[in-house]
């Protein structure tokens, strides 16, 4: 007790001086703290970004597998495409399978997986015949690894896309290109059931509404051959618009995108079902389990047949601003540390100068070194402490500003990522190669609001971790100073300061 | 006959310099009895301070020892902080009292070191600076307040702050004008009569050292005399 007051009074000994040392304290870890702040606010954002963003992939046939075959069959059939056999351009392709989803799924960090499928289709509505084609040629396997486009016949009516999970339809996330106008995505009390997401145009077209229902039959891959493909009655459950296109859905020949449960394309499939998948859609716990599926797949199945297409793109589009913001807060914090730690140790090292009498007379008095060293020590911590706290309430006035100099702009970074080199993807050497083509559930490139909004998200509030490190910094101060001290009292001769005169 | 109360043998204080080693002391003998007021002499470069500092603790000899009733001073404190505590008491011609200290408060600064009750110190130290001729109302002025008589009053009172036996004084009037020199030195004398403490100065003045008991004269690091009244 007698210590702290000694070294209360050898505080107070000069209020102006105090003030002065405390005041360029608390400025210095003002901005040591909101840097602090700052650089953990970002680290939790990475934290969830990594967890949310880019912790998708896809797995899809490999399109050279589906040139390779039909530049075989061609050439089997002579260089006519008329006489090319179907059958044999689909053995010679690896499809993707429940076996290939299910060892997917039982990967430890795999969060959730789902397959795939797509099927042209045509439909009529109750009481009306469906339109018989003008001509019924054999179809043309897509290059693309899609459904195949009968040349010659009218086109299909609409393209059904099927999956067990609608999570996994990103064109209907937060950020894609399509948004439900009336009733709602099919859900997992919808399996075995005959429902149908349709797109906005058809439904004002045919003056559908949520609830009417049609009867779809498959428009392409027929059974068979002289049997007819099974027609299966649909309810309509959800209507969107297309943002993108207007109000239109589909692509070029206009031709709808609809949703639907994966059992009720197998069923319009009928005979010629095979269980397979188009593409496998994964969940991982973080984007960084992205490089172990890479790897794992290789286990699942053959790199050359099929491509891993991720979102690291999109991953590093929001993370680098990020990084960046978080990297300037620690430098700033480490600068800004620096200097209040020089200044620290200077002013102590001149207080010493001006005090080495005193520390002579507590000597000559029989003082122990300890006891002096314990005396500067708290006198230091105790300036520090109050800086710490003079600069937490500064830090709650002004926790805007440092945030807004450091916060890099969202437009430049989204310029520079997208003007930049493309990511290679996890890995990049042998194996699956990690590719950023547009596949079905790979993210277009990331919006400058989403960047925007990730950096803003980036404060410098005062959590207990910030808290903590403000302690941690005046405790540390505390030592530095008395590390000063302790240099200072050990190397001193009494007998040499007291001669001098005063 | 009983052991004298501080004591030296062969002592020797070498230091290191730049230029090489130069002697400040070398080979001295000393006595200093119980109640005994003795004044060291010599001119500037002698060894005054330095043996004064050796006796006192602020430094460690090169050569020889130090001590204490007959026992070594090491031997009987292994940490120069305790012999400094309890066992002397130091005037300094600069006074040296702490500056953001009131006049009680560095009275009170020995016994707090030494881990004396807070309101045992605080009587104590009042009955020393009272004994001193510090008056009650300037108890609470600090050192800057006070004229320079008061201020070495203050540090006496300091030095016998923890009640040692011995009391050393480097120039403790050589600031002061005759008159308070006269009435320090009368001060310092009178304890040696009233308490058995030995008092052991260091003094270029001949008045100061004429009312010695004692008195050891330096010269060029060695002792040169050293005689005792009759």
């Amino acid at each position: 007790m007698d210590t702290v007051i000694r070294a209360a009074k050898g505080a107070l000994r000069s209020s102006t001086r105090t003030l002065i040392v405390v005041l360029v304290l608390a400025v210095g870890l003002s901005f040591a703290l909101t840097s602090v702040a700052l650089a953990l606010a970002a680290e939790d954002e990475l934290d969830k970004i990594r967890k949310t963003t880019g912790v998708e992939a896809s797995i899809t046939v490999n399109p050279e597998q589906f040139q390779q075959a039909i530049s075989a069959a061609l050439e089997e059939a002579g260089g006519d495409p008329s006489q090319i056999d179907r059958e044999a351009v689909d053995s010679q392709i690896e499809q993707l399978t429940e076996d290939h989803l299910t060892a997917i799924e039982n990967l430890p960090y795999v969060r959730s997986a789902s397959g795939t499928k797509t099927q042209p289709v045509d439909y009529s509505l109750p009481g009306q015949e469906d339109e018989e084609q003008a001509t019924d040629p054999e179809p043309t396997p897509n290059p693309g690894g899609g459904p195949g486009v009968v040349i010659g016949r009218t086109p299909p009516d609409a393209v059904l896309t099927a999956t067990d999970d609608a999570d996994f339809l990103t064109d209907f996330a937060a950020v894609g290109t399509k948004q439900l106008v009336e009733g709602r995505l099919f859900d997992a009390s919808d399996e075995s059931k005959n429902v149908v997401v349709i797109d906005q145009n058809t439904a004002t077209t045919e003056g559908l509404e949520v609830g009417d229902t049609l009867t779809l039959k498959s428009a392409a891959f027929p059974g068979e051959e002289g049997s007819d493909p099974p027609e299966v009655e649909a309810e309509i459950i959800g209507i969107y618009q297309d943002l993108e296109t207007g109000s239109e859905g589909g692509f070029a020949l206009n031709i709808s995108d609809w949703y639907t449960p994966l059992s009720l394309l197998r069923e319009l499939q009928g005979d010629s079902a095979d269980n397979s998948f188009d593409a496998i859609s994964v969940v991982v716990d973080t984007s960084d389990d992205l490089t172990r599926l890479e790897s794992d797949l290789e286990g699942i199945a053959d790199p050359d047949k099929f491509t891993l297409q991720t979102n690291a793109a999109e991953l590093a589009q929001i993370s680098d601003p990020v990084e960046t913001m978080r990297n300037t807060s620690i430098i700033v914090m480490i600068v800004g540390l620096a200097v209040v730690g020089t200044i620290m140790v200077l002013l102590m090292a001149l207080v010493m100068r001006g005090r080495l009498r005193e520390i002579g007379i507590l000597k000559a008095i029989g003082a122990k070194s300890r006891q002096i060293v314990a005396q500067f020590a708290l006198e230091t911590a105790g300036i520090a402490l109050v800086a710490v706290l003079i600069a937490i309430p500064s830090v709650l006035a002004t926790n805007t500003f440092l945030p807004d100099l450091l916060r890099p702009s969202a437009e430049a970074s989204a310029a520079q990522e997208q003007g930049g080199p493309q990511f290679a993807g996890p890995g990049g050497g042998g194996g699956f190669r990690a590719q950023l083509i547009g596949g079905p559930n790979v993210a277009d490139p990331v919006r400058t609001e989403d960047i925007e909004a990730s950096l803003n998200k980036i404060d410098a509030s005062l959590s207990p971790e910030v808290i903590g490190a403000a302690a941690a910094a005046a405790i540390g101060l505390g030592l530095l100073g008395s590390a000063v001290m302790m240099v200072a009292v050990l190397r001193l001769r009494p007998a040499e300061v007291l001669r001098m005169e005063a | 006959m009983t052991e004298p109360t501080l004591s030296c043998n062969g002592l020797g204080k070498t230091y290191q310099t730049a230029a090489g080693p130069v002697t400040a002391l070398d080979k001295v003998d000393l006595e200093i009895r119980d109640g005994e007021f003795a004044a060291i002499v010599g001119p500037s470069g002698s060894g005054k301070t330095t043996l004064l500092s050796l006796l006192g603790g602020l430094e460690k000899p090169s050569s020889g020892g130090i001590l204490i009733q007959g026992e070594p001073l090491q031997r009987r404190f292994r940490d120069l902080s305790d012999y400094r505590r309890r066992q002397v008491g130091f005037v300094f011609q600069a006074y040296n009292l702490v500056p953001h200290l009131s006049a009680i408060e560095n009275v009170i600064l020995p016994m707090e070191l030494a881990g004396m009750a807070r309101r045992r110190r605080r009587s104590l130290a009042s009955e020393l600076l009272t004994s001193m001729g510090i008056p009650k109302e300037r108890f609470g002025h600090r050192p800057l307040r006070l004229s320079g008589g008061e201020q070495q009053r203050v540090a006496i009172a300091r030095a016998l702050a923890n009640r040692p036996p011995i009391l050393l004084a480097d120039e403790p009037t050589g600031n002061l004008d005759e008159a308070t020199s006269d009435q320090i030195i009368a001060l310092l004398r009178r304890m040696t009569e009233t308490s058995g403490l030995s008092v052991v100065l260091v003094t270029h003045n001949p008045r100061v050292a004429g009312s010695a008991d004692h008195v050891v004269r330096l010269n060029s690091g060695g002792v040169e005399s050293d005689r005792r009244a009759a």
